[in-house]
């Protein structure tokens, strides 16, 4: 149990840990000073000199991240010699600033406009020639450099030193020619490159993705979680006009600190390229024909029955939520206790020892608590792909699923086109989409609500942030019309009343309700003593290969 | 005419190697300093209130004191040779000219500290003084002065020659140790204090090489002798550099305390040429404030008289400025000097010091606009205190003080957008 220790922050009395930075208390006491080069998650640097304030007893201002708190210490961060000396700071790093504003990125969300117009100076006093550096270059795949723009905090620098530990950045020449770059040969690629982006407080480092597409004050931030893997890091969906912008992290230090990899970041961007379906569609004599949603629904349930628990079966994505699983599970209940249902493994890469999950399913944790054959080891998946080969299952339905991409598909699904029933409820045209007897669109992700289990059994809410321009409904909503068709009571309303069901027939999720889960999600069970929990970087050692 | 001390090798012929100075004396001090115990040792140096002659001017007895007594790491001792302030040229002398008296000083003080290896940073430049240092370390090391359990005492110590690359703040304690560390020569935070963690995490004491060339002859004839030399609180021998306006300038050896004038005029030999007028005088190295003409005729040169003159001793480089001098072309000249060096490493600093010469840059080539005076003294106020080391104080104080005493020199500049002195 550390100590606590109490202190003043203008006026205010705040009790803080020992250790504890005066920054850090001020924060507590809600009078955070401003800051560039400090960042929770980073060692301090103490650069940036803007986070001044005044100490009782001390001569001089003193920055207030290097500073450790004390006992009975009175700081003061809005005095006026604290005043004066903040505007002076923010004075010196506009004074070779190029002012290119109108057509920075950062605009709208960057701490040299916040702070010159909080505690800056109306004008400025600088009378000589600007300093002129290099723009617009690609320091790595997906981080663009503009060096004019740069205040040295060394955010960067020290992100890829503490955090990737793969050391790509540096701080180059010396004096007012400082510049951050990358060095001959080694380009900043490493799996988290566009964390840097966000960590700088100002329009120097830019994501080459985003760059140009949208001023930033048009974009609506939905607080989510990413689905990329089974991490589960906390994210919020950068939206405009109905479209996905961005994906940038949301501080849970239960799960991802502050930081999110770039395959995640960039995960919105095959949603929104991918060839979606637009109406469902059921095959006929002359290929495939819109059918009423309705009538598809009923078409998916009468093959099932036809086919009976022995003959059918399902392939469910573990990236469906919890909620859309629970309405399969009890569609698979009412065909019959025997009909086999698999939730495949998607594994790809290795776990990095930091956020990326070799599994890059989100929901697969939840899956398994809910009584899916989750397919350890992959056994299962092939089993029925072999068995859909052989024509021992005559009807599958493929759910967020596509049976052509997994291993033994391709047997599989030649067999069902000459005589099975390939049934669909995808967001894409998938293959599998291309060989089926009903085609059902259902709702990408950042369409749908519902909930995530991540790796190590936390429950977070996946929020919808647009609507499909398509009719693509949610899978719960999909499949609840498949069961009402066999006769089921399915009278969801949304995804929050299937997990208030959820929560009363599965113990692991006994008292979820989707207010209690807010921002930041909720452990179901206790995490084991081995499980991560928000690690602070790629381990030691296992950094990036060095070239 | 006080003893000689610090210089009483120089010009001596062969005074760099280890048979001139074993045969005046040398290493009697170690001899006697490596048998006893290291507290004693710092003791002894203590009672001298020997001052470090980096600048500073701090207690180095006391500074000896604050290594911890019982880390379990190892202890270094740094000797700061990275000897860059303009017109200080002091150490350079000594390593030069009587190198084995700088070693019997470090090798004493790392006995004092129990470091068992002593890092000499030796400024990039010095080319002549790293290879006489290097040659009296392999001398030494032959004849059992340092290695290996030293004169049969049971002591080791180790001596390992750096050299630097260049860089001005690399002499700032912190940044010479990220320097010897092989990193980008940043000053660190502080505290953690050099101490408690110095190079390389390890509790080190970093001194300048004219503080340890003072400690043999401390340990020689003791304390009570030293505090004889010099005034009070401000004991012992002081190394000058002269330079400028001089007829003889040079590196000199006095009493801390000796009159500034004394210098100027008796060693210095006065004004360089018959009819020029004392101007000004920067009595500590660049980074001191100048004191003008009247503000020099009672000046004893030591740190607290200087400090109380509102400008500092440092590295006691005594620059001289006759009536010729253009102001703003000599503040320009040493504010480029800042703007070239400052590591960039803070924001005040990195934009603060070049802000500033810009302004007299621009004053000196005839573009001065009214208020310029204003703005650079409320730079430097800004810059002032406000930074991770003392850089920004060493270029703002003296701007500060060129432009407060010679104001009107200035604002003429402005108003005429040119210099109004004669040509020289």
């Amino acid at each position: 149990m550390a100590e606590t220790i109490r202190l003043t922050i203008d006026g205010k009395a705040v009790e803080v840990d020992k250790g504890t930075s005066v920054i850090e208390a001020a924060r507590k006491a809600g009078v955070m000073p401003p800051h560039y080069c400090y960042h929770p998650g980073l060692t301090v640097a103490g650069n940036c000199r803007m986070c001044l304030v005044e100490i009782e007893k001390m001569p001089k201002l003193v920055t207030s991240c290097t500073t450790q708190a004390a006992d009975g210490m009175v700081v003061l961060t809005r005095s006026d010699k604290v005043k004066k000396g903040v505007a002076g700071v923010e004075e010196f790093l506009l004074a070779n600033h190029p002012l290119d504003c109108p057509i920075c990125d950062q605009a709208g969300e960057c701490r040299l406009q916040e702070y010159s117009f909080k505690y800056g100076n109306a004008g400025s006093r600088f009378r000589e020639h600007r300093m002129n550096f290099k723009k617009d270059v690609e320091v790595g795949p997906h981080v663009v450099l503009d060096s004019e723009r740069c205040i040295m905090c060394t955010r960067c620098v020290r992100f890829c030193d503490e955090v990737t530990r793969s050391s790509e950045l540096g701080v180059f020449q010396r004096g007012l020619h400082n510049e951050i770059g990358i060095f001959p040969g080694r380009p900043l690629a490493n799996d988290y490159s566009g964390n840097v982006v966000d960590i700088c407080p100002v329009g120097a480092l830019t994501l080459k993705e985003f760059r140009f597409q949208k001023r930033v004050w048009f974009i609506r931030d939905v607080p989510t979680v990413c689905g990329g893997c089974a991490a589960g890091c906390n994210v919020n969906l950068g939206t405009s006009e109905n479209r996905i912008y961005r994906l940038t992290p949301r501080e849970n230090q239960a799960v991802n600190g502050w930081w999110m990899c770039d395959e995640g970041r960039l995960s919105y961007k095959p949603i929104a390229e991918s060839k979606r379906l637009a109406d469902p569609e059921s095959k006929g004599g002359a290929g495939f024909e819109p059918s009423r949603l309705p009538d598809a629904a009923a078409k998916i349930a009468d093959r099932l029955k036809a086919a009976g628990p022995s003959g059918a079966a399902i392939l469910a994505s573990a990236n469906l939520t919890v909620e859309d699983l629970w309405v399969v599970k009890r569609l698979a209940g009412a065909i019959g206790p025997a009909l086999r249902v698999v939730v495949p493994e998607r594994l790809r890469g290795k776990d990095d020892g930091f956020l990326i999950k070799a599994d890059r399913t989100a929901n697969r944790k939840g899956a398994a608590l809910l009584g899916f054959d989750v397919d350890a080891g992959g056994g299962s998946t092939r089993a029925l792909l072999d068995d859909v080969a052989s024509g021992r299952i005559t009807t599958l339905l493929a759910i967020a699923e596509d049976p052509a991409a997994l291993p033994g598909g391709d047997r599989a699904l030649a067999v069902l086109a000459k005589g099975g029933q390939l049934l669909t409820i995808d967001p894409f045209l998938t293959v599998s989409a291309g060989a089926a007897a009903v085609r059902v669109p259902a709702a990408a992700y950042g369409e749908f609500e519902g909930t995530y289990v991540n790796f190590h059994g936390r429950a977070q809410r996946v929020r919808r942030a647009v609507t499909p321009r398509s009719s693509a409904l949610p899978v719960w909503q999909l499949v609840a019309l498949v069961l009402q068709r066999l006769g089921a009571t399915a009278a969801y309303g949304s995804a929050p009343d299937i997990l208030r069901e959820v929560a009363g027939a599965v113990p692991a999720f006994a008292g979820v309700t989707w207010t209690s889960l807010g921002a930041g999600g909720r452990a179901l069970e206790e995490p084991g003593a081995g499980a991560s929990i928000a690690p602070k970087g790629i381990p030691r050692g296992a950094g990036a290969a060095r070239g | 005419m006080a003893e000689k001390l610090l210089t009483r090798n120089v010009g001596v012929p062969g005074s760099a190697t280890l048979e001139v100075y074993e045969q005046r004396g040398g290493y009697q001090a170690l001899r006697k300093a490596i048998t006893l115990p290291p507290e004693s040792v710092t003791d002894e140096v203590k009672k001298s209130s020997l001052r470090g002659r980096g600048g500073a001017g701090f207690p180095t007895g006391l500074k000896w004191t604050f290594m911890p007594k019982d880390s379990p790491k190892p202890r270094y001792l740094i000797v700061n040779a990275d000897e860059s302030e303009p017109g200080t040229f002091k150490d350079r002398l000594l390593m030069e000219e009587d190198p084995h008296l700088c070693l019997e000083g470090i090798l004493i003080s790392a006995h004092a500290i129990r470091a068992k290896t002593a890092f000499v940073y030796v400024r990039g430049e010095f080319v002549r003084a790293l290879r006489t240092m290097q040659m009296a370390v392999d001398d030494a090391r032959k004849k059992g002065y340092l290695g290996k359990n030293i004169l049969g005492s049971g002591a080791d110590i180790d001596v390992v020659m750096h050299r630097g690359a260049g860089a001005y703040i690399c002499g700032e304690e912190t940044a010479l140790m990220e320097s010897l560390e092989g990193k980008r020569g940043y000053p660190r935070l502080k505290p953690p204090f050099p101490a408690v963690a110095g190079l390389y995490g390890c509790p080190t004491t970093i001194n300048n090489v004219e503080t340890l060339a003072n400690v043999p002859f401390i340990l020689e004839r003791g304390a009570d002798w030293y505090l004889t030399i010099g005034r009070e609180k401000n004991a012992g021998p002081k190394l000058y550099c002269l330079s400028g306006h001089l007829k003889r300038p040079g590196v000199y050896e006095a009493p801390l305390g000796t009159q500034l004038m004394t210098l100027v005029n008796e060693m210095g030999g006065g004004l360089w040429k018959d009819g020029r007028k004392l101007k000004a005088i920067v009595p500590g190295g660049a980074s001191a404030p100048v004191l003008t003409a009247a503000e020099c005729a009672d000046v004893p040169m030591d740190f607290d008289s200087l400090a109380a003159r509102k400008s500092m001793l440092g590295s006691a480089g005594v620059m001289v400025m006759d009536d010729t001098v253009c102001m703003v072309r000599a503040l320009e000249r040493i504010l480029r000097f800042f703007a070239h060096e400052s590591c960039g490493q803070c924001t005040p600093c990195r934009v603060g010091v070049s802000w500033i010469h810009r302004i007299v840059k621009r004053i000196e080539d005839g573009g001065g606009q009214s208020g310029d005076c204003e703005t650079m003294l409320d730079v430097c106020d800004n810059m002032i205190g406000k930074t991770i080391c003392v850089f920004a104080d060493a270029a703002a104080l003296p701007a500060m003080a060129f432009v407060n005493k010679f104001r009107s020199e200035f604002e003429d500049h402005i108003k005429q957008g040119r210099c109004t002195l004669p040509e020289a």
